[in-house]
């Protein structure tokens, strides 16, 4: 009778730890919905929110506006989700990403090899360049040799940076640097003539360069230089993520032979 | 208290020969290390080559031994040596790598301890000086200084100091151009310098008022003015109490200078950011806070000694 006891109890907890196991497998194909996402249902986008036209606050200062919000918006329509935007300091975004904050960065990140090592990127959905923007009525600067000996604004750790970052370390070009949290304060300071040029995205400059007709002027853009090669945007997700990957392709896709996507690259540049 | 001239004397002695010895050891150092031209012949010439035109190279000289480091942009491979006594030392393995460098970012992360500093240190006087002038007042029976005084440090403790410097660098501006200040140090320095006096304020004021008011009746009972009270006696008795929470306050601004960052003034937290993003690394913070920790080291032991100076009126 013992015997038998113990024979019902083992194979009590047999069928326990079966069904906890079966419980498991089963939440875990739940919550990812064959996607890869954090939550169910949900589009989590990062996103550093200030960085016109791609990511700004409308006048009301709480609701997202721009190209990327918009577009993250569409995607997240095409495969049947809502979105939620989280909102982040540009300065440790990508770490953002390896911590599971959010599924996806669509917050103008260019795609670069140093980039990719460490996340996986959609196809590009916008082409991008360096420029160099100074106020209309000053002095303009038509290389990046220009910019020797004036005082140039940029924001931290973007491509703009590492673009010329390079070039005063292999001594092509001698400026006085002013490394910025936020584009915005970028252009602040241009326009109280604190700085004589900003280096930023085309995109960006030609956001500016429209809302503000008449007060800056774009005097150098990088398409302009032999063999140069145009920075992509793209989306990223955490490295080995696939699912969702495929899934952000698809809809890059659909939208792109809709025109849909051609109607908000349109909406803000 | 060493009152024994002979053995003070041999004490003397003793430091002077450690000095000599250090300073005798460290010029060896620095004649024996090899010159720029010995220590650039021995960077890789492949790495050079295939650099081209996007051939970075970084050297420093710190006296006792120098360090170059050749960089391709193209693919970021780097080559470094350390020279020192004689010798090149490859430094581009494991916790070599590493060392060398934290001693190629030296130099940039000690301009930012020096904006970080000056920023403090001329800040906090200024305030300081602007707070006595706000403690009296504050104390003041006259109204309208007391309202004054009494809204200005409820106004300046009560807000963000981000707010504060935001709004004086960029905000200024916008009320009107003639308020523009377009010295990024200038801006940062008076919005600490206000901020400062406000806290330091309540601090003179709270010195002030822990003399006991049994002084105040002895001195008008002596016949003296009320200036000449707070002159005479009460304010060099205050000295020693407000010597404490004014390192305190110093050491607060001090690490509060690192919101300069926001109108873009390289200070040390700034450039260790910059460094960070560019190095795709965090070891930068290591040798930034070992700075920050040391500046507050000496901070420290400047105001204990203050504090014993102060002390002969108790």
């Amino acid at each position: 009778m013992k015997k038998l006891m113990k024979l019902a109890t083992a194979a009590a907890c047999f069928a326990l730890v079966l069904s906890i196991a079966a419980g498991c497998s089963a939440t875990a194909s739940g919550s990812a919905s064959n996607i890869g996402l954090l939550t169910d249902g949900v589009l989590k986008v990062g996103c550093e929110i200030g960085y016109p036209p791609f990511e700004l606050y409308d006048d009301d200062g709480t609701t997202p506006i721009g190209l990327d919000v918009e577009l993250g918006k569409a995607i997240a329509k095409e495969l049947g989700l809502t979105t939620q935007l989280e909102d982040t300091a540009w300065d440790g975004i990508f770490a953002g990403l390896d911590v599971d904050k959010y599924d996806c960065i669509i917050s103008a990140v260019t795609i670069d090899a140093e980039r990719r090592e460490k996340m996986d990127f959609t196809q590009p959905y916008i082409e991008n360049w360096q420029a160099i923007v100074v106020k209309t009525g000053t002095p303009a600067v038509t290389s990046m040799k220009g910019l020797d000996g004036l005082s140039v604004g940029y924001q931290d750790a973007t491509t703009s940076d590492d673009y010329l970052a390079e070039l005063i370390e292999t001594g092509e070009v001698a400026c006085k640097v002013n490394e910025y949290d936020k584009v915005l304060n970028c252009f602040d300071d241009l326009r109280l003539n604190r700085i004589n040029a900003v280096l930023c995205d085309s995109t960006v400059a030609n956001g500016y360069l429209s809302r503000e007709p008449g007060v800056f002027e774009i005097t150098w853009i990088q398409s302009d230089e032999p063999g140069a090669v145009a920075e992509v945007f793209g989306i990223a997700v955490k490295k080995g993520n696939t699912k969702l990957l495929d899934a952000l392709n698809g809809a890059l896709r659909k939208l792109e032979e809709s025109g849909e996507l051609d109607n908000i690259r349109k909406n803000w540049l | 208290m060493d009152r024994n001239p002979k053995s003070s004397n041999k004490k003397l002695k003793r430091v002077a020969i450690t000095l000599i010895v250090i300073l005798a050891a460290l010029a060896a150092l620095a004649l024996t290390k090899p010159d720029r031209e010995t220590i650039t012949a021995s960077l890789s010439t492949t790495l050079i080559e295939n650099a081209g035109s996007k051939y970075a190279e970084t050297y420093n000289d710190f006296f006792v031994f120098n360090i170059i480091r050749a960089k391709d942009s193209n693919t970021a491979e780097t080559d470094t040596y350390i020279g020192i006594a004689g010798n090149m030392v490859n430094v581009n393995t494991g916790f070599m790598k590493t060392l060398g460098n934290v001693i190629i970012w030296i130099p940039a992360l000690m301009r930012g301890a020096g904006v970080t500093i000056q920023l403090t240190m001329a800040a906090v006087c200024a305030g300081l000086v602007l707070s006595v002038f706000l403690a009296l007042g504050k104390i003041s029976k006259i109204k309208p200084i007391n309202r004054f005084c009494s809204a200005y440090i409820f106004f300046f403790r009560g807000s963000p100091l981000l707010m504060q410097l935001f709004f004086v660098y960029y905000g200024l501006p916008q009320l009107n151009p003639a308020f523009a200040i377009n010295d990024k140090f200038l801006a940062a320095f008076i919005a600490f310098s206000l901020n400062s006096g406000a806290y330091c304020a309540e601090i003179i004021r709270a010195a002030i008022q822990s003399i006991e008011k049994g002084q105040f009746e002895a001195s008008s009972v002596l016949g003296l003015s009320y200036s000449q009270t707070m002159r005479l006696i009460i304010i060099p008795q205050s000295i020693r109490r407000l010597i404490p929470p004014v390192a305190n306050e110093f050491i607060m601004m001090l690490k509060d200078a690192s919101l300069v960052s926001i109108i873009a003034l390289a200070d040390l937290t700034q450039v260790t950011r910059s460094i960070s993003s560019s190095s795709s690394s965090v070891v930068v913070y290591i040798p930034a806070m070992i700075i920050y920790l040391l500046i507050t080291a000496l901070f420290t032991f400047i105001f204990g000694r203050l504090e014993k100076r102060f002390s002969v009126y108790q």
